[in-house]
C-alpha cells in the first residue's frame, strides 16, 4: 500500500525554484532528468518492512477525531477525565485512572484498546449512548497502528508546508509532462492501475476552453488546433485562454461563491445593494494575474494599506458582501455580531480550510481552536463603522464609496451650481414679499364684498358643533366618536382631531358615481396626514370616496374596489402644514378621472391621474365622516373648518370666493388686531396666489433636487471596509450568545498557527494592537501551513472535480485526508514561490494527467467511481451560470462584455413576489443585456434566479467552497422548456439557416460542431438525421405551431428566414442543447 | 449496448449510499465502509423523485407518513384566537407588571414605548370539544373539528424578529445554511410519488412580511432536496410546459433522440452521471403530464370545492389547501402552505379577522376531507406561525384599534392526524398569556416529535457538513409523548 510518508524529502527552496521552473513549461515529450530521490527515510508510521504500514494522519486520526474528541478533544469545558487523545502529551502517559491509553508496541497493555473493545456498557468507549460505535475495522487498525509503534505526528494540515521531490519511481509507466504527473503516476503504480490514453484534440480543446473561460471552443478554433502539428499546439490552446479576459471571469465564479457575493442584503426584505463594482475587481484581478497573496491582501485589508488606491479599496469590499438586515424591530447588537461572526467563518473556510465557527460558541470540538482564538480572530472584523439594522432599503448602507466618472463629477458640479444659484434667486424673492403684501392687502381690502355661493346642500360650520345644516331637512346631528375638540377656526371655531374624536352623520352623501358632486373646507394639515373627510369603506374594498393625505399632499379617490375599480387623483403640491388652506374637490358625474378636480385656496391644482379605472358603483352603507373617511380607517390628525357639500360640479368662480373667503375677512383688520394664525394664513395665501413665480421657482428647484438625487444614484457606489478611529473592545459571547460578554480579547491568531505579527512601525505607531492588514498578511506569510495548500486545493478541484483534499472547507481532522498529500505540497510550495495563479493553473493543464480521456471503464469505475486516483481525465457537468453560457455561445448570441452593472434576464412572472415589502419590481433588461453571460445575472439572495438554483447554484446568503452538482428532473426542464434556453435554441437555429450550408446534412454537421466542437459519428448522425426528417413533418403541417417557436424571446428574426424553417431548427436546437454532453466539459 | 444500463444504476445507488457521508448511508449498507467521506459526491446523488432516502429504514414504526405544514406568516395572536385572558381585559390600558416581564428583551418596535399597556381580546370565546378548547369567534370552521385536533397552549421559540424566526422553525437554526424540515426528510425518507417532488411549497395571501426560499431550502444538502415551489400563475411548476410549438408528440420525438444520444454517450465514455440524466429526462416528461393533472381543481366535485370555498382558476389558501390533499394523495411527503400577512402590529382587529375569514374554511376542511377519505391516519395537518403577540399593545389602544409585538416565550398552533392525541389541549400560559406555566414546548420538541411521529429518530437523521454531524434538533429537542396518541 501506498505510504505517504516514505518519499518526502525536504530539498533546498532555491533548488526547488529551479527544478519546478524547468519542468513547469515543459509541455509534451518531457523526459528531463528527474531530481535524485533521496535514500527512503522512515516515515513516523514506523517500520516500513510491514506490509501495511498504518498512517496516523490518514487512517487513526480521523477514527480518533470522530469518534473520541468531542470528550476527549480541544474542548476544554467538554473534557472527561482530563485525557485528551487528540494531545501526544496525554495519550502515551497514565491518565487519571493511573493506565496508559496507549502504549507503543503493547496492544494488549493498551487502555485505549480494551475500552473500544469493551462490551460493558460502563467501561465501553465510546460510551453506547453516543451512538458513535466503532466498527470492527476501526479497530483492528488502532491495534495495528499500536502494534506497528503507535507512530504520532501533527495534524497534516497545520504540519509546515513540505516541500517534497519528484518522485522517480513509475516513470516508465506513461507520458510525464511535469511534476504532476510524476506524483500521480506514482500512486498510480502503487494501486496497480496505469494512466488512461491522451483525450481526443476536439475533446481537449473543448474541456480545456470551458475550464479556463467557461466558454466553448469555435469551430474556427478547434480547427486551428486539429491542424497546428507542432509540440506546443496545446500550449498554444492554452496560453491563448489564460489571455482572454473570459478568464477572469471563470475564476471569479467560485470567487464569488466563496465571498457570499449578492446583489441584496440577503436578509428579511432582501433590500438591494450594490457591489458589481467589487465583482468587476474580482474579474479584473484574475484577468490581470494578481498574485494571490496581493489578492489576499487587497481584500480584507485593502482599505488599510499605505495610501491605499480607490481599487484597493473597492477590493476590501470583500467582507461587506455579508447579509445585512433592516428589519422593524431588530436588535442592533445582535445583528452586528452575526455581521461578525459571518466574517470570521468566511475567512475561515476561504484562506484556512476550516470551519472555524464552531469555536463561537465553545472550544472547537475536533480542532485546536479555542474559543478565545475565535474571538481573537473575531476582533479584527469588529471595528468597521456600521450598523446591526443596516438602515436603507434601496442604497448601499455605510461605510461606501462613490467611483463617479470624471462625466459625472462635472455633471455634478454643474447641478450644484445651477441649485446654488435659483436658491439666491429664491431667497431675494422672499425678501421682497413682506412689501409687495402690503400692497396687495391694500388693494384687497379696499375691493368690493367678495361673490357669495349658492347655498349647499348641507354645512358644517363647526363651531363649537358638530352639527350640520342643510337647505331642506332639519340639523344634520353626528353620532361624536370620542372626545370633540373645537378651537381657533377660520371663521369662529373649527374641529381639532388628533385621530381619537371623529364624527360620523349615517348613511348620507353616498353619490354614484354617476351623480355630480363637491365637497370643500379648510383644512390644517400636520405631516401626519390621514383623511380629514370621507365616505369609505375600508372593508369592502375601500368603495366609496374621501380625500386622503399621504403626508401633506392631497389625494381624492372614487373606489368601487382598490386597486383595480378605481379614479385617484393627486395634487403635484404638498400643502403648507400647520396652517390654513382651502381644499375642494368637484366631480361632474362623468365617471372618468378627467371630471374630477381639485382646487387649492380657490385655485385650480395642478394634479396627476394616478388611476382612471371606475367601473362599478362607488355606493357603500358606511357613515359620511368628518375627521377620518370611515369608522374603521386610518385617523386624521389636524383641523378642519367650514365644510360644505354640494350636489352639483360646483364652479370655478364660486370655488374661488369660498376659498378666499376668509382672505377677504383678515385683509379688513389690522395687522396688530390679525392673530397669529390669521397673518400665518394671509401670507400663505399669498404666496400661493399671488407669487407665484416663487412656486414656479421652487419647481424648479425640486426638479433640479430630483435630478441631482438621480445623478448621484448613477454613480456607481460599492461597500467598503473602515476602522473606527477608536475600535470596539471585543469580548468572548459566552456561548456564543451576543449579550453575553466573557472575557476581554484583543486581535490575534489561534495558537495552533504561526504568530502574527505587526507591521507597524513602532516610532510612528506605539499601538501594538494587530490589524487586518496584520491579519492578511500573515494568511500569505510564507510560514502559513494551511493557505497555499488551501488556495491550490481549490483550483485543483475547479480542474477536476474533486480536490486533492475533497473536503475544500474543511482541511481540520475531520475533513478527509489528501489523495496525494505529496502533490498537494509540491503544489503549495510551488504556488508559493509567486504566488502566480495563471502559471498554476497551466502547470496543472499541461499536465497528461489532465489531458486524459475522460472515457471509463466499468471495471475503472467500480474500482475508482469518484476518480480520486486520476486514471482518466476529469468530466464535469458545468456550473449553473456556465451552462447559460455555453448556451448562448453556442446560439452565437453571447454579448461578451465585460464587467459592469448585473443585469436581468427574462425569469418567470411573480419570481420575487414572495419577497415584495417594498415593492421594487423584477424589470427585465433591454437589448442585448439580455444575452450577457451569467455571472452578471442579478443576485437576490432570497429569489435567486430560478434556473440556477435548480442548476444547483447556491444562494450567496453565506460562503460556499465547493457546489453540489446534482441531476434531477427539475433541470431537465429548465433545459428543455425555460424561455432563455428556447430563445437560444432559436437563435442556435437562426445561426444555422444564415449559415447558408447548402445541405441538411452539412447543417446537422455544423449544428453539432457548434454544440461539442466534434465531428458527429454516423450513428449520432442517423439519429439527428431521422429527427430532423419528423420535425420537418410536423411542423410543415402546424404552420401556427411553428409560428409560435419561431418567436420566442426578445431576439431579432431576420426576415429571410421562414417560420417552419426556424421552427425545425429550434427545435432541433433545444435538442441539441440538452445532450449531457453539451452540458459537461 | 456494452453497457448494462441497471448496472450502472445499481452501481450508483451503491455509491450514494457510500458516499451520503453519515451513518444513514452506512446503516443502509449494513457496515462502516467509508468512515471519512467529506462532501457528498453529487453526481451520484439520486434524485429525490421515486427513491428511498439515505435512511433506508426507519427507526420505529411510523404514525404518519406525510405532512402538510400550514405556516401561518407574520405570527397569528394566540391571545386573540386560542388563548383567552379575562386579566387582560380587566387591565386594559394598565401597564403590563414587571413580575411577569421579568426583564426580558423585547424587540425595539416596543422596547421605547413609555408603557406597555396589557390589551384584552375583543373577540367572544367558546368552549369546543372534549377537550374544551377555547376558541374565538373568527375560527368557527376550525370550532367544528376541535376533536380531532392536538391544540398545544404552550409551543415557544428563541428569536425575536421574523426572518430568524422562521428560519429557525423552518431549520431548527436562526441563520441561512442548515436544511428544512421537508428537506430532511426528503433526504432521509425519499418520496413515495414517482413523479412527484418529495416536498411541496405553495404560498397565498400577499403584502405583509415576506418570504425567502430559504425557508423551504435544502441548505447544505444538495439542492434536489429543496421545497419545489408550485406557482399560483403561469407554470405550476417552473417550465412544466413545453414552449408555444412544441406538441407532446413533438417532445416526445425529441427526448427519444435526446436519449439515444445520450445512450451513445454512456457508452462512450462510461460516465454514470449520463445514465442519471437520461432517467431524468423520463422523469421530466412524466411531470409534464402529472403535474397539469394534479394541480387541475375542475375534476373536484362541486361539493369539495364547497367544503374547502375553493375556486379553480382563482389561486387561494382554500385552494391551496385542496391541492395538498390532493398532493399527499399521490405521495408527496412534506407540504408547506405558507399563507402570508398575519404580522398585526397595529390595526390587528380588523387585520386577524380578515386572515381568518381567508384560512379558517380552508384549513378546516383539509383535516375534514383527510378524514373522509382515510388519510389523517396516515398525515399530519399543523398550523402555526413564526411566534406569538404581545400582552400589551404596540402603540395606542384606542376603542377599535390596537396592535400586538413580537412574542416568542409563548404562542399557540393546533395539530391534527396520524399518531396524535385527538381534541387534547396541551399546556398552560399564565394570566397574561406571556409565559408559560406547565408543559413548555420548544421548537426543537417540535420537530423531535414530529419525526418522531414519521418513525425518525431525531437523533439519527443526521448529515456530516465542514466535519459535524447535523441534525434538525441540532444539539437539543424531546419527544414530547403527551402529544402522541
Amino acid at each position: 500500500m501506498f505510504t505517504p510518508a516514505v518519499h518526502v524529502r525536504i530539498v533546498p527552496a532555491a533548488a526547488l525554484v529551479a527544478i519546478a521552473l524547468s519542468l513547469g513549461t515543459a509541455a509534451f515529450g518531457f523526459e528531463g532528468p528527474l531530481p535524485d530521490g533521496s535514500a527512503d527515510e522512515p516515515g513516523a508510521g514506523g517500520d516500513a518492512a510491514n506490509a501495511v504500514v498504518v498512517d496516523f494522519n490518514r487512517q487513526i486520526r480521523p477514527i480518533l477525531s470522530d469518534h473520541c474528541f468531542a470528550c476527549h478533544g480541544p474542548d476544554k469545558n467538554a473534557l472527561q477525565g482530563d485525557l485528551r487523545l487528540d494531545d501526544r502529551e496525554h495519550v502515551f502517559r497514565a491518565a487519571q485512572s493511573g493506565l496508559v491509553p496507549v502504549i507503543a508496541g503493547d496492544v494488549a497493555g493498551s487502555e485505549l484498546v480494551r475500552r473500544v473493545r469493551s462490551q460493558d456498557a460502563s467501561t465501553q468507549m465510546p460510551p453506547p449512548e453516543t451512538g458513535k460505535p466503532l466498527s470492527a475495522e476501526e479497530i483492528t487498525l488502532l491495534e495495528q497502528w499500536i502494534g506497528q509503534g503507535a507512530g504520532w505526528s501533527e495534524h497534516w494540515a497545520f504540519a509546515p508546508v513540505q516541500s517534497p521531490s519528484i518522485p522517480r519511481e513509475g516513470l516508465a509507466l506513461g507520458e510525464i509532462h511535469n511534476p504532476i504527473d510524476a506524483f500521480v503516476l506514482q500512486r498510480l503504480a502503487a494501486e496497480g492501475l496505469a494512466q488512461g490514453p491522451r483525450e481526443s484534440r476536439e475533446r481537449l480543446i473543448r474541456r480545456a476552453s470551458l475550464d479556463l473561460t467557461g466558454l466553448p471552443p469555435t469551430i474556427d478554433e478547434v480547427q486551428a488546433f486539429l491542424f497546428d502539428r507542432s509540440p506546443q499546439a496545446f500550449e498554444t490552446v492554452v496560453d491563448r485562454l489564460l489571455g482572454s479576459q473570459h478568464f477572469g471571469e471563470r475564476l471569479a465564479l467560485p470567487w464569488l461563491d466563496l465571498a457570499r457575493y449578492g446583489d441584496t442584503s440577503g436578509y428579511h426584505n432582501d433590500s438591494l445593494r450594490d457591489m458589481w463594482l467589487w465583482r468587476q475587481w474580482v474579474i479584473e484581478a484574475f484577468n490581470a494575474n494578481m498574485p494571490f497573496d496581493q489578492f489576499t491582501i487587497e481584500q480584507l485589508a485593502g482599505d488599510l494599506l499605505p495610501a491605499a488606491t480607490l481599487t484597493q479599496r473597492v477590493a476590501s469590499g470583500f467582507h461587506r458582501n455579508v447579509m445585512t438586515s433592516d428589519e422593524g424591530g431588530l436588535i442592533d447588537a445582535e445583528y452586528r455580531n452575526l455581521y461578525v461572526v459571518d466574517r470570521v467563518a468566511t475567512t475561515g473556510v476561504t484562506w484556512l480550510g476550516m470551519t472555524v465557527a464552531c469555536a463561537q460558541c465553545h472550544d472547537h470540538k475536533y480542532d485546536p481552536l479555542s474559543q478565545s482564538d475565535f474571538y481573537r480572530l473575531y476582533a479584527f472584523f469588529n471595528n468597521v463603522p456600521e450598523n446591526g439594522k443596516d438602515g436603507v432599503r434601496d442604497r448601499n448602507p455605510v461605510p461606501f464609496l462613490s467611483v463617479p466618472t470624471a462625466e459625472q463629477e462635472a455633471a455634478q458640479r454643474e447641478i450644484d451650481g445651477r441649485l446654488q444659484e435659483a436658491q439666491q434667486r429664491l431667497a431675494n424673492l422672499r425678501a421682497q414679499l413682506p412689501e409687495r403684501q402690503s400692497a396687495w392687502e391694500a388693494k384687497l381690502a379696499t375691493a368690493g364684498e367678495p361673490p357669495q355661493p349658492p347655498a349647499a346642500i348641507a354645512s358644517f360650520p363647526l363651531d363649537g358643533s358638530a352639527d350640520g345644516a342643510s337647505s331642506n331637512s332639519p340639523a344634520i346631528v353626528p353620532q361624536v366618536q370620542g372626545t370633540p375638540v373645537f378651537g381657533e377656526g377660520v371663521q369662529g371655531e373649527s374641529f381639532h382631531t388628533d385621530g381619537t374624536n371623529w364624527f360620523e352623520y349615517g348613511e348620507r352623501f353616498g353619490f354614484e358615481k354617476d351623480q355630480p358632486f363637491s365637497v370643500s373646507a379648510f383644512v390644517w394639515v400636520t405631516p401626519g396626514g390621514g383623511s380629514p373627510f370621507g365616505k369609505m369603506d375600508d372593508g369592502n374594498g375601500a368603495r366609496g370616496w374621501d380625500v386622503e393625505f399621504h403626508g401633506l399632499r392631497p389625494s381624492v379617490h372614487l373606489i368601487h374596489r382598490w386597486p383595480e375599480d378605481v379614479i385617484h387623483l393627486q395634487a403635484d403640491e404638498d400643502l403648507p402644514a400647520n396652517t390654513w388652506t382651502h381644499l375642494a374637490l368637484t366631480y361632474d358625474g362623468s365617471g372618468k378621472a378627467a371630471g374630477l378636480r381639485l382646487y387649492i385656496d380657490g385655485s385650480l391644482a395642478k394634479a396627476t391621474i394616478r388611476k382612471d379605472a371606475l367601473e362599478g358603483t362607488i355606493r357603500n352603507e358606511i357613515p359620511f365622516c368628518i375627521g377620518r373617511r370611515g369608522p374603521t380607517s386610518t385617523p386624521f390628525t389636524g383641523r378642519i373648518d367650514e365644510l360644505r357639500i354640494d350636489d352639483c360640479a360646483v364652479g370655478a368662480d364660486q370655488i374661488a370666493a369660498l376659498g378666499a373667503a376668509d382672505v377677504f375677512r383678515i385683509v379688513r383688520k389690522i395687522p396688530g388686531e390679525r392673530s397669529e394664525g390669521e397673518t400665518k394664513r394671509l401670507a400663505s395665501f399669498f404666496e400661493r396666489t399671488e407669487g407665484t413665480e416663487i412656486a414656479t421657482l421652487q419647481a424648479e428647484i425640486a426638479a433640479m433636487v430630483q435630478q441631482r438625487d438621480e445623478l448621484l444614484r448613477a454613480i456607481p457606489n460599492t461597500m467598503v471596509m473602515a476602522e473606527m478611529e477608536k475600535p470596539r473592545e471585543t469580548f468572548i459571547k459566552v456561548r456564543g450568545n451576543y449579550d453575553a460578554d466573557g472575557e476581554l480579547v484583543v486581535p490575534g491568531g489561534p495558537a495552533f498557527l504561526p504568530p502574527i505579527l505587526s507591521s507597524a512601525d513602532p516610532q510612528e505607531s506605539p499601538s501594538t494592537r494587530l490589524t487586518r492588514l496584520d491579519l492578511a498578511r500573515w494568511l500569505v506569510a510564507d510560514t502559513h501551513p494551511l493557505t497555499a495548500r488551501v488556495a491550490v486545493n481549490r483550483l485543483w478541484a475547479m480542474l477536476f472535480g474533486t480536490g486533492i483534499v475533497k473536503t475544500l472547507n474543511d482541511f481540520g481532522s475531520q475533513g478527509e485526508a489528501p489523495s496525494h498529500p505529496e502533490l498537494l505540497d509540491w503544489l503549495a510550495t510551488d504556488l508559493r514561490r509567486d504566488w502566480d495563479i495563471k502559471r498554476v493553473i497551466k502547470q496543472m493543464v499541461m499536465s497528461a494527467t489532465y489531458q486524459q480521456s475522460a472515457r471509463v471503464s466499468p471495471e475503472l469505475l467500480a474500482r475508482d467511481a469518484e476518480n480520486r486516483l486520476l486514471a482518466r481525465g476529469p468530466r464535469q457537468r458545468l456550473d449553473a451560470e456556465l451552462i447559460r453560457d455555453n448556451a448562448l455561445s453556442i446560439a452565437g448570441i453571447l454579448n461578451p462584455r465585460l464587467g459592469g452593472r448585473s443585469i436581468k434576464p427574462a425569469q418567470p412572472a411573480g419570481t420575487w413576489e414572495i419577497n415584495e415589502m417594498s415593492g421594487y419590481g423584477y424589470e427585465k433588461s433591454q437589448g442585448d443585456d439580455l444575452y450577457r453571460r451569467g455571472l452578471y445575472v442579478y443576485w437576490r439572495r432570497s429569489t435567486v434566479y430560478p434556473s440556477f438554483v435548480t442548476l444547483d447554484a447556491p444562494t450567496r446568503e453565506f460562503c460556499v467552497a465547493q457546489r453540489a452538482k446534482t441531476s434531477t428532473p427539475l433541470q431537465s426542464l429548465v433545459l428543455m422548456n425555460d424561455p432563455v434556453f428556447v430563445e437560444a435554441a432559436r437563435g442556435l437555429g437562426q445561426r444555422i439557416l444564415s449559415e447558408g450550408e447548402p445541405t441538411r446534412e452539412a447543417r446537422l454537421q455544423r449544428l453539432w460542431q457548434f454544440a461539442l466542437a466534434r465531428t458527429p459519428s454516423p450513428a449520432e448522425m442517423a439519429i439527428l438525421t431521422r429527427t430532423l426528417a419528423q420535425l420537418e413533418t410536423t411542423y410543415q403541417h402546424d404552420t401556427a405551431g411553428a409560428r409560435g417557436l419561431a418567436a420566442v424571446g426578445d431576439l431579432p428574426k431576420p426576415t429571410a428566414i421562414d417560420d417552419v424553417e426556424l421552427a425545425i431548427w429550434t427545435a432541433m436546437s433545444n435538442m441539441i442543447l440538452n445532450l449531457n454532453e453539451t452540458i459537461t466539459n | 449496448m456494452t453497457f448494462n444500463e441497471d448496472a450502472v444504476r445499481l452501481h450508483h445507488r451503491r455509491l450514494f449510499l457510500q458516499s451520503s457521508t453519515t451513518g444513514l448511508g452506512m446503516l443502509a449498507l449494513g457496515a462502516l465502509q467509508s468512515s471519512h467521506a467529506g462532501a457528498v459526491d453529487p453526481q451520484a446523488m439520486p434524485g429525490a423523485m421515486g427513491v428511498d432516502g439515505a435512511l433506508g429504514q426507519l427507526h420505529f414504526a411510523p404514525r404518519a407518513k406525510r405532512i402538510i405544514y400550514l405556516f401561518m406568516s407574520g405570527a397569528p395572536s394566540h391571545l386573540d384566537l386560542f388563548d383567552p385572558k379575562p386579566k387582560l381585559i380587566e387591565m386594559t390600558g394598565q401597564d403590563l407588571p414587571e413580575s411577569v416581564r421579568q426583564g426580558q428583551r423585547i424587540t425595539t418596535m416596543t422596547s421605547g414605548q413609555k408603557n406597555l399597556f396589557c390589551v384584552g381580546s375583543p373577540f367572544k370565546f367558546a368552549k369546543y370539544g372534549a377537550g374544551g378548547m377555547d376558541l374565538s369567534e373568527l375560527l368557527p370552521h376550525l370550532a367544528k373539528i376541535a376533536d380531532d385536533c392536538t391544540f398545544v397552549r404552550s409551543i415557544h421559540t428563541d428569536p425575536i424578529n421574523h426572518d430568524p424566526a422562521v428560519t429557525f422553525f423552518a431549520t431548527g437554526n436562526q441563520q441561512p445554511g442548515r436544511p428544512t424540515m421537508g428537506a430532511w426528510l426528503a433526504y432521509g425518507l425519499g418520496s413515495e410519488s414517482a413523479d412527484l417532488p418529495a416536498f411541496v411549497v405553495l404560498t397565498s395571501g400577499g403584502g405583509g412580511q415576506t418570504l425567502q426560499t430559504r425557508y423551504w431550502g435544502s441548505g447544505f444538502l444538495p439542492a434536489q432536496y429543496a421545497g419545489v415551489q408550485f406557482r399560483n400563475a403561469g407554470d405550476p411548476v417552473l417550465f412544466v410546459s413545453n414552449p408555444p410549438g412544441i406538441e407532446p408528440q413533438t417532445r416526445r420525438g425529441l427526448l427519444d433522440a435526446t436519449n439515444q444520444l445520450n445512450q451513445i454517450a454512456l457508452e462512450t465514455l462510461g460516465d454514470p452521471a449520463i445514465a442519471a440524466q437520461i432517467e431524468n429526462y423520463e422523469l421530466a416528461f412524466r411531470m409534464q403530464t402529472s403535474v397539469p393533472q394534479l394541480t387541475d381543481l375542475t375534476e373536484e366535485s362541486a361539493a369539495t370545492l364547497a367544503l374547502y370555498g375553493a375556486t379553480p382558476g382563482r389561486p387561494s389558501f382554500a385552494n391551496n389547501c385542496l391541492l395538498a390533499r390532493r398532493m399527499v394523495e399521490r405521495g408527496v411527503r412534506f407540504v408547506q402552505l405558507c399563507h402570508r400577512d398575519w404580522d398585526h402590529h397595529g390595526g390587528l382587529p380588523g387585520g386577524i379577522r380578515t386572515k381568518c375569514n381567508e384560512t379558517d374554511q380552508g384549513a378546516a376542511a383539509l383535516v375534514t376531507d383527510l378524514k373522509r377519505l382515510g388519510l389523517l391516519d396516515e398525515t399530519i395537518v399543523i398550523w402555526g406561525g413564526e411566534f406569538g403577540r404581545t400582552a400589551y399593545s404596540q402603540g395606542e389602544i384606542k376603542p377599535d384599534n390596537f396592535g400586538r409585538d413580537h412574542h416568542p416565550r409563548c404562542f399557540t398552533m393546533w395539530m391534527a392526524g396520524g399518531g396524535l392525541k385527538r381534541g387534547y389541549v396541551h399546556g398552560e400560559t399564565d394570566d397574561f398569556g406571556y409565559n408559560i406555566v406547565r408543559d413548555g414546548v420548544h421548537v426543537h420538541d417540535l420537530h423531535a416529535t414530529l419525526l418522531h411521529l414519521l418513525g425518525v429518530d431525531h437523533q439519527r437523521l443526521i448529515y456530516r457538513h465542514e466535519g459535524r454531524d447535523y441534525r434538525l434538533t441540532d444539539i437539543a429537542g424531546n419527544v414530547i409523548p403527551e402529544l402522541l396518541a
